[in-house]
């Protein structure tokens, strides 16, 4: 029987906001960000105790009902790198390791026992994986789903293994906690199943009547039985270099200084040696402001400094951080060993024009005969060698 | 009828490429090169002939050599039968 672990970060918003700003600690909060168009704050996650507000209620009413809460700018993309972080440690634990949810991650155990001195070893190993300040919860279980349930009944910090008897384990649950669409537990009830256990204690064959296969497999995790198959979180291979500053920057020319210098550091590693990069981040803490981030493709791979400055330069121009930078992150991304260039496909006349540039410039450096000429094929076929190519006056 | 443009004519802006360069060639017994432009022949390659534009005025008739010569260097020349000169040309 395999062994699965589910690692449950509750509220990782909550918890990265106060892990940066442990004065908030103790007072309910609202992370909130401008809605879809920009115009209204609307609350995206929240505190543990204000968990009964829905993301998206407006800030206005958030406050209606919590007068004392803090507000917080969210931050999305320090969230995702937490959890990237969070997903890494665990795959030096173990190879297999699923992504499930912004803040849930399945770790397959199997197999591990021996290297780690037993099972207890293992969730040991496991507990010592998740980043200082974050309480993860750590569910232990045969499959998937009965770990998730052991995860959100186990307290902060601590494991908690499924019991023997899965079946009763799970059957007190409500019909929500299955994974099943979201209109799914909405029809169980409506037939009078509101928890697994209700599930598990009807026919198959009638859960399959009303739902197809996806009542089979309702029904099965409702007996405990979970065969789902781990799906591997591949980490994207990206190099990453960072300076803080003394001060915010308030200019682009020492925004783009740092930029050259982090590139300068990242180009010349050993493992970015004949790589080249595709996708460029470059990102920074701003003063008083949610974390700048900036994504680009770049047209033409870079693998030198020169290639990838442009579109550094053109992206700082175009969207510059909301604030002053205290610090600057550049991450290189979709690493490939070719160049795989974009050529125009008006390339000839690009050469052609870049030419006569050149030609135009010569011409008044020497004067008004242009010593350059061009070879052209007169007749390849004649068995007299000077009649078969001839040098005409290149004439742009 | 197309007006004279006035434009002279633009003749010398073609050049030909690889024209032949004239040699001094001392010939042996058998009518091919032994010395070039004092370098010695020191083994004949190969030899062939063209003959073309046996229409027009000037027609042409070349016997060619190739030959390796002292010096090291390799060269390809030919006898021009109809002025009688020697020139060095490469051949491809």
């Amino acid at each position: 029987m395999r062994t699965v672990a589910c690692v449950l970060i509750p509220h990782p918003a909550s918890q990265y906001e106060l892990t940066r700003n442990p004065s908030l600690a103790g007072q309910p909060l609202l992370i909130v960000r401008a809605d879809a168009q920009g115009v209204r704050p609307v609350v995206l996650y929240t505190s543990p105790d204000l968990e009964d507000l829905a993301p998206g209620t407006t800030l206005a009413d958030a406050q209606a009902r919590s007068p004392l809460a803090r507000q917080v700018a969210a931050d999305p993309s320090a969230y995702a790198q937490q959890f990237d972080e969070l997903l890494a440690r665990l795959q030096l634990v173990s190879p297999l390791v699923e992504a499930d949810a912004p803040e849930q991650a399945y770790v397959g155990l199997d197999g591990l026992s021996a290297l780690y001195g037993g099972t207890a070893g293992v969730l040991a190993a496991l507990q010592a994986a998740v980043p200082n300040g974050l309480m993860a919860r750590i569910g232990v279980g045969a499959g998937k789903f009965p770990a998730a349930i052991a995860a959100r009944a186990a307290p902060a910090g601590e494991v908690r293994r499924v019991p023997a008897d899965v079946a009763s384990f799970l059957a007190p649950h409500p019909v929500e906690a299955l994974p099943a669409p979201r209109a799914t537990p909405q029809r169980l009830r409506r037939l009078g199943l509101r928890t697994v256990g209700d599930v598990a204690r009807q026919g198959i064959g009638p859960l399959q009547a009303q739902f197809g296969p996806l009542g089979a497999q309702l029904w099965r995790l409702a007996q405990g039985e979970d065969t789902q198959p781990l799906v591997l979180h591949r980490a994207v291979e990206a190099h990453t270099a960072s300076l803080s500053f003394p001060a915010p920057v308030a200019t682009i020319e020492t925004m783009l200084f740092a930029a050259e210098r982090l590139l300068r550091q990242l180009f010349a590693r050993p493992e970015m040696h004949g790589r080249y990069a595709r996708i460029m981040t470059v990102e920074g803490a701003v003063s008083q402001r949610p974390r700048w981030q900036r994504q680009v493709a770049l047209k033409e791979p870079a693998s030198t400094v020169s290639q990838a400055m442009p579109a550094v330069k053109r992206l700082l121009t175009l969207y510059p951080p909301q604030g002053p930078p205290e610090e600057m992150t550049i991450s290189l991304q979709a690493l490939t060993g070719e160049a795989g260039r974009q050529t125009s496909l008006f390339q000839n006349v690009q050469r052609a024009q870049s030419l006569a540039v050149a030609l135009r410039q010569v011409k008044a450096r020497f004067g008004g005969v242009l010593p350059v000429y061009q070879i052209q094929k007169a007749e390849p076929w004649s068995r007299i060698p000077e009649r078969r190519h001839v040098l005409v006056e290149y004439a742009p | 009828m197309v007006q004279d443009s006035g434009t002279p004519a633009r003749a010398g802006r073609i050049r030909p490429v690889n024209a032949p360069q004239p040699s001094v060639v001392q010939t042996g017994p058998n009518g091919a090169p032994a010395v070039v432009d004092g370098s010695e022949v020191t083994s004949l390659q190969a030899r062939w002939r063209i003959d073309d534009e046996w229409w027009r005025s000037a027609p042409v008739h070349r016997s060619y050599f190739q030959v390796a010569l002292a010096n090291g260097n390799a060269v390809t020349l030919y006898h021009d039968l109809v002025s009688g000169a020697w020139y060095r040309q490469r051949y491809a």
